[in-house]
């Protein structure tokens, strides 16, 4: 009796757990329904979106809006993956609206399309480079520099990436990428340039203003390293 | 098919009329030395001219010579003389104007091969410190001569005597040198840059290239910057060179693919700019001399390179981004059509690098030329006449230190372009000044209006057979638009008694143009009407030209065509100004004055050239309205052997607006109607397709 017992609850178990099943297939296409529902709700707001920006593009290109809305237009195209109509609009801002700061957003996209869809480093080089001797004071340039100085490294540009990187420490001294930036460029100086007096002084920089940083025990490390070897070639 | 023939006809006259506009060169601007003279070549009137020019107005504008081909005029550095180059057929005069004696010396004259010969480099130039001329000629044997003479035109001296014909001369700062670039064939050992004193000794081969074809000294004659071509078997590549004035390579800044054909030193010999070329697409590139980075500062669209201001000050203009926004083929008519109307000029925009900070600083600028000494410009901008017929200008424009702007205006058509300038910007004194002198009368006087009463011209036509004035009002009257915009400005000025009269004279006008016959009407009712439309269109005048144009009416009561016409004036200042009901009514009346027999005449192609090229682009709002107004002048016209262009009209329509169900219907009907119509098969199989 009682295994009969069990077995009809394995049944009913079994049952409930089926119809679970299927309440979760059916749930879960209801659930795609409505999505797709706010999908097509979506798209026809970004339609009307991208008129609306386009129609003050169209009708008031003078007015304060249009940059503005030329810069969206760029980046609505830019989230769809439209790449090229993204870099069209973003070419117009800089070109048509250069005194508006906006412009210097739309350079630092142009770049950043560039360098991370198309792969057109050249292109991403000259953008970065517009925007760090247009707007240097954009809230972009950091990061244009740091791109300028990664870029530089991997094209073995090494004294150059050392510009970009001392431009951020010098104009941004309080930023908590700094200290990595000085190992980065003592590095640069050791292995790369081969110039271990400046390397020296480099680490030595991290070693005295950056106390908390985790590079210190290997700029240590390689201060008396360098410092070793330069006895020893001296002897 | 007539309907359309004729309006093509007009739009290639359009596109004829517009590509026959003649670009400035860029050499028609020279600011003398102190910045207090200006040199300009004046194409419209063909003359060089010398204006005054002080902080806050422009002086005296002497002539100083006519003709139709004047190059490059250039002053001497001390401000005394001025140079410039006349052209007559295949000969090159050499001439100077002396400022103190008021007179002109010719230099000399030889003939010239052709007018590719006609560049920046072969025109005459003073050496930079003294009043000496160089020059190149061309003999009849195939030689170039080089020669140095005085500005009075003494002491003419032969530096070099050579079988060459690519040759560019250029002073050293100094004024001691004289550095060249040759090319004379193709492997030449000759080829390259040479340097020789100024009077022509110590002549040497200093830096041998396959060809250089750009050269500049630094301002501090220490340098040269050049470009260098260099071709192997498969490559030409265009190298970007500093040299020291001995010829040794010091610094190579880029080596490019595309050809480099500007350069220029900034004046503190800090930097460098260049003007690159790719197929039809211009960049500039700044580069640092110190760092040697270089900076792209435009986006492939770089249409004129103008020159270093100030040291840390660029000029050039980029095309004006027409499509902003990427428009579909209905939205683009109705923009132009909107343009049209508006009188909107949008080719380019004038861009200052000041400092590396770009600058947006105006629209349609041509041949720039900003002087350092005063802070002034001067340019060219161009002029969209009235008439749909007639030919296009550009016309001069000086913006002077205290921003006030300046017109040296010497044609009438510069007249009412420099009258339009003022109105836009509401200088509306200035703008009846300028039409003081288009019209040559004073309109603060008190008997300007006998110049203008149409009874006593009438009169006098009638009883001393004297026509001038009658027709010179006609013209003006109905061609140009003249006589609109000087009441739309004596309005503006609220000289209402002025205006309200010469209005009156206008009807008058109108009334003596209807009763002419109709060859004797010229240009016919629809180029009349466009004349006032585009008036009141560029000064934004739309109600008052909509009211303006309703007492038109009873003059033309026994003239439906011009009463057609005068409803399709007002109803396309009514949907430029977005009065879209309005413009509906002034559609509907027109079409009430339609004769029975539609398409009998040709003067009523202006009806469909209207329908097809403005209306309909501009009822984009209240389309289904206009398609009804289509559709019943259809029904109307069904049996009319031309009914097909009507019907052609709506299928275009249906295709642009995304209907091609609708379109196709209305293709096959007019298909049916009239087989052989090409075109609306070609419209038929694209639907099919599609």
């Amino acid at each position: 009796m009682v295994r009969k017992i069990f077995i009809l609850i394995f049944f009913i178990l079994l049952i409930y757990s089926s119809c679970g099943k299927k309440d979760s297939i059916e749930s879960l296409f209801c659930e795609a329904e409505n999505l797709e529902a706010d999908i097509l709700k979506s798209v026809n707001t970004i339609s009307q979106c991208r008129a609306n920006y386009e129609k003050i593009l169209l009708d008031a290109p003078e007015s304060e809006f249009a940059p503005i809305a030329c810069y969206k237009l760029g980046k609505l195209n830019e989230i769809f993956g439209h790449y090229d109509e993204a870099l069209d609009y973003y070419r117009k801002l800089v070109s048509y609206y250069p005194e508006n700061p906006v412009s210097a957003d739309g350079l630092f996209n142009i770049a950043q399309i560039n360098q991370l869809h198309l792969d057109d480093i050249e292109e991403a080089i000259t953008a970065y480079d517009q925007l760090i001797t247009f707007y240097p004071n954009s809230e972009k340039i950091f990061q244009a520099l740091l791109q300028m100085g990664q870029l530089s490294c991997q094209q073995d540009e090494w004294e150059q990436a050392i510009e970009y990187f001392e431009q951020i420490v010098v104009k941004y001294p309080e930023d908590k990428i700094c200290d990595d930036l000085y190992f980065r460029m003592a590095d640069i100086l050791q292995f790369e340039i081969e110039e271990e007096t400046k390397a020296i002084q480099m680490y030595q920089h991290l070693v005295e203003n950056y106390p908390d940083s985790p590079w210190i025990k290997y700029a240590e490390e390689r201060i008396a390293e360098l410092n070793t070897r330069g006895n020893k070639n001296e002897n | 098919m007539k309907i359309k023939f004729m309006v093509y006809i007009i739009l290639v006259l359009g596109f004829i009329v517009l590509s026959c506009k003649e670009k400035p060169r860029g050499d028609e601007f020279s600011w003398s030395p102190d910045g207090k003279k200006l040199a300009m070549v004046n194409h419209n009137s063909e003359e060089l001219l010398v204006a005054d020019v002080e902080k806050d107005y422009l002086g005296d504008i002497t002539p100083i010579d006519t003709c139709a081909k004047i190059f490059a005029p250039r002053w001497s550095s001390d401000g005394q003389f001025l140079l410039f180059s006349k052209v007559k057929g295949k000969s090159l005069e050499i001439l100077v104007y002396s400022i103190s004696e008021s007179s002109t010396t010719h230099i000399d004259k030889f003939s010239i091969p052709s007018d590719d010969y006609l560049k920046k480099y072969t025109f005459p130039s003073w050496s930079p410190e003294e009043n000496r001329i160089l020059y190149l000629a061309r003999t009849n044997q195939n030689r170039t001569h080089i020669y140095s003479i005085e500005a009075n035109g003494k002491s003419k001296k032969l530096l070099l005597d050579i079988d060459c014909k690519e040759i560019y001369p250029m002073w050293s700062p100094d004024g001691q040198l004289i550095a060249y670039s040759m090319f004379k064939a193709d492997g030449d050992k000759n080829n390259g840059l040479w340097k020789m004193k100024n009077g022509g000794s110590n002549n040497k081969l200093i830096y041998k290239a396959y060809r250089i074809n750009q050269l500049q000294w630094s301002p501090d004659g220490t340098r040269l910057a050049v470009v260098k071509e260099n071709k192997t078997k498969t490559d030409l590549k265009y190298g970007l060179i500093i040299i020291d004035a001995d010829g040794n390579e010091k610094e190579i800044i880029t080596w490019e693919k595309s050809e480099i054909i500007e350069l220029d030193w900034s004046p503190d010999g800090q930097k460098i700019a260049y003007v690159q070329k790719k197929d039809d697409l211009k960049n500039i590139w700044m580069v640092d001399i110190t760092s040697l980075k270089r900076v792209k500062l435009t986006f492939d669209n770089v249409e004129d390179y103008f020159g270093w201001g100030a040291p840390d000050q660029l000029f050039f203009t980029i095309k004006y981004p027409k499509d902003l926004v990427k428009l579909r083929e209905a939205e683009k008519e109705k923009r132009e059509a909107l343009e049209d109307i508006l009188g909107v000029i949008n080719e380019n925009l004038l861009i200052s690098q000041d400092n590396f900070k770009p600058v947006k600083l105006g629209k349609n600028i041509y041949s720039f030329q900003y002087c350092l000494q005063n802070n002034s410009a001067a340019y060219f901008k161009p002029f969209s006449k009235i008439d749909l017929l007639s030919s296009d200008i550009y016309f001069a424009e000086i913006k002077l230190s205290d921003e006030s702007i300046a017109y040296p205006s010497r044609t009438k058509s510069e007249y009412i372009a420099a009258a339009d300038e003022h109105f836009l910007n509401q200088r509306y004194p200035s703008a009846l000044n300028c039409l003081n002198k288009y019209w040559d009368v004073n309109f603060n006087a008190s008997d300007f209006r006998s110049k203008f009463d149409v009874d006593s011209a009438i009169f006098k036509m009638k009883t001393e057979s004297d026509s001038s004035q009658m027709n010179w009002l006609l013209e003006e009257g109905t061609g140009e638009g003249a006589l609109l915009k000087t009441i739309l400005i004596m309005r503006r000025m609220g000289q209402i008694e002025n205006s309200n009269w010469m209005f009156s004279q206008f009807k008058k006008l109108i009334e003596y143009y209807l009763a002419l016959d109709k060859k004797d009407q010229k240009n016919g009712h629809g180029l009349l009407s466009w004349a006032i439309i585009r008036t009141y269109g560029k000064y934004h005048e739309f109600d008052s030209g909509i009211q303006d144009l309703e007492e038109l009416h009873v003059l033309g009561e026994q003239d439906s065509l011009f009463r057609i016409n005068i409803y399709f004036a007002q109803a396309l200042l009514a949907l430029v100004d977005k009065q879209y009901q309005l413009g509906i009514e002034k559609v509907k009346q027109s079409v009430k004055f339609l004769p029975d027999k539609f398409f009998d005449d040709l003067e009523k192609d202006d009806f469909t050239g209207f329908l097809a090229l403005n209306v309909f682009d501009l009822y984009a709002e209240y389309e289904p309205m206009f398609v009804s107004i289509l559709q019943e002048l259809v029904q109307r016209f069904e049996e009319d052997e031309d009914i097909i262009e009507l019907l052609e009209l709506l299928g275009d329509h249906y295709k642009k607006t995304g209907r091609p169900e609708k379109a196709f219907d209305v293709y096959q009907a007019a298909v049916t109607k009239q087989f052989d119509e090409y075109k609306i098969w070609g419209n038929i199989f694209e639907l099919q397709t599609k």
